[in-house]
């Protein structure tokens, strides 16, 4: 008796205690798996993210140099005040224009065509130079001519870049230096 | 038996301890992972921040190549609704970003240098600092500042010299009893002490010489031999008078210069040349 009694306790747990473990250990598993998804999801954003502010220093940077370097605004051929605007610049010496504005092209994000916005510049009779990739959409390029009169240009740039379900948008100035 | 079944309850209490403790580990791992994602979207603040720092100081570019004077000593916000920039109150609000864009005195050594206090004031240059604020997340305020000088590439004037720091200010100046020119006020805006170490005074209105010239209530230069040269003076002779001391930030107005005959309708040039020889000058006319 004694002994079977033993074997009877040394069995193991109860059947609560199985349920209460199995609870525990899917509560658990459930918190494991929501962080897994949050995590991955945050890197793809933040990826994402990254992707639009180095377009966006690019389109800063390289606008920014242009207009810089620039002899003065061709006002009358520039695009103000609108989305998408264009901006005509008059280079010093060389009687070369650089153009910049944006067009449309459709690439493929995965099976799906998709028609995206791209920046670009072009220099005299060169070809466009396209200053923004593929991955990225812009959404908003609206430029405004805050010149006092008879001063050197001033122009206001304000640009949002999208892709998928994350955009950024910036808001800058520039003035012409020579 | 009472030995076993302590046993078994101290195992399911183990389980649930150490589940407890895996919980807390796995939270504070999830919520260590999310700040560090919430982080990494607080770069686009910054990266906005950082544009909005850029606009401040070319919209203060526009407005100094247009009017170098527009650029007044205080703190200013900047708008572009009129279609250019323009300085308004103390700070403007760009959605969740304030921003404030601070204009201060830039004081030079002798060598022309920048320095920070014990200089002369340079009124051609601009000490800019841009200031960007706005709040990362509850309790969590940001701030980027940036400082450029700007010069007034227009009319730059000699660094380095007294006359930097005076204020020679003829808008008032009246005539009393024909022959008593009032109403002409120094004012020292620098930090160090000014000298007042000659003067010359020029006008039109004929056969009239000065006799005097009294600053404060003492006479600093008469005919009758205070300073030199001594005797009644014409126009454009350069008075060695006894030297004036202006303290910082003091206003003095010339009490008068005194004429030998009627001054109305004249039209003067005045000249004050410091103790380092560089000078101010101002023309005006004075109703009668």
């Amino acid at each position: 008796m004694t002994k079977m009694n033993k074997k009877t306790q040394k069995k193991g747990f109860t059947l609560i205690e199985i349920l209460i473990y199995i609870m525990l250990a899917a509560i658990i598993l459930v918190a494991a798996i929501n962080l897994e998804v949050s995590v991955s999801r945050g890197e793809q954003k933040a990826q994402q993210n990254h992707e639009l502010y180095i377009n966006a220093q690019m389109v800063i940077n390289q606008i920014g140099r242009k207009i810089r370097e620039a002899d003065d605004v061709a006002a009358d051929l520039s695009t103000f005040n609108a989305n998408p605007s264009a901006l005509v610049l008059d280079y010093p010496g060389t009687g070369t224009d650089v153009i910049l504005d944006t067009y449309q092209k459709e690439i493929m994000r995965g099976t799906t065509p998709v028609t995206i916005t791209k920046l670009r510049i072009t220099e005299g009779a060169e070809s466009p130079i396209d200053i923004t990739g593929d991955n990225v959409d812009v959404t908003n390029f609206t430029l405004s001519d805050l010149t006092i009169l008879g001063n050197k240009n001033n122009i206001g740039i304000a640009l949002t870049l999208a892709r998928q379900d994350t955009s950024f948008s910036l808001e800058t100035a520039i003035s012409v230096r020579k | 038996m009472k030995y076993k079944k302590q046993k078994n309850a101290q195992s399911i209490l183990e389980i649930v301890v150490a589940m407890g403790i895996f919980i807390i580990v796995l939270t504070s791992i999830s919520a260590l992972y999310i700040s560090s994602i919430n982080g990494t979207s607080g770069i686009d603040k910054e990266y906005r921040a950082e544009m909005y720092l850029n606009q401040a100081f070319e919209a203060t570019r526009a407005i100094r190549d247009n009017n170098f004077s527009s650029l007044t000593i205080a703190s200013h916000g900047l708008d572009k609704g009129g279609g250019y920039w323009e300085f308004i109150a103390a700070s403007d609000t760009l959605g969740d970003f304030t921003r404030t864009t601070r204009i201060d005195e830039v004081q030079r050594n002798a060598e022309c240098a920048i320095v920070e206090s014990g200089g002369t004031v340079d009124t051609d240059s601009r000490k800019i600092t841009v200031t960007v604020n706005w709040d990362q997340s509850t309790r969590n305020p940001k701030t980027i500042s940036a400082t450029q000088y700007m010069q007034n590439w227009e009319n730059p004037q000699p660094c380095g010299q007294q006359s930097n720091d005076l204020i020679l200010d003829v808008h008032n100046a009246y005539i009393v009893q024909n022959k008593k020119l009032r109403g002409i006020t120094l004012e020292n805006i620098g930090s160090a002490l000014l000298t007042i170490d000659k003067i010359t005074m020029t006008w039109t209105a004929e056969s009239s010489d000065i006799e005097w010239i009294k600053i404060a209530g003492a006479k600093n230069w008469d005919y009758m031999g205070i300073g030199s040269p001594s005797g009644r003076q014409p126009s454009g002779t350069e008075l060695d008078i006894i030297d004036f001391t202006l303290e910082p930030a003091q206003v003095q107005e010339i009490q008068e210069f005194k004429f030998e005959n009627n001054m109305e309708g004249s039209y003067f040039t005045l000249t004050i040349i410091l103790s380092d020889g560089s000078s101010v000058e101002q023309n005006f006319s004075v109703d009668d």
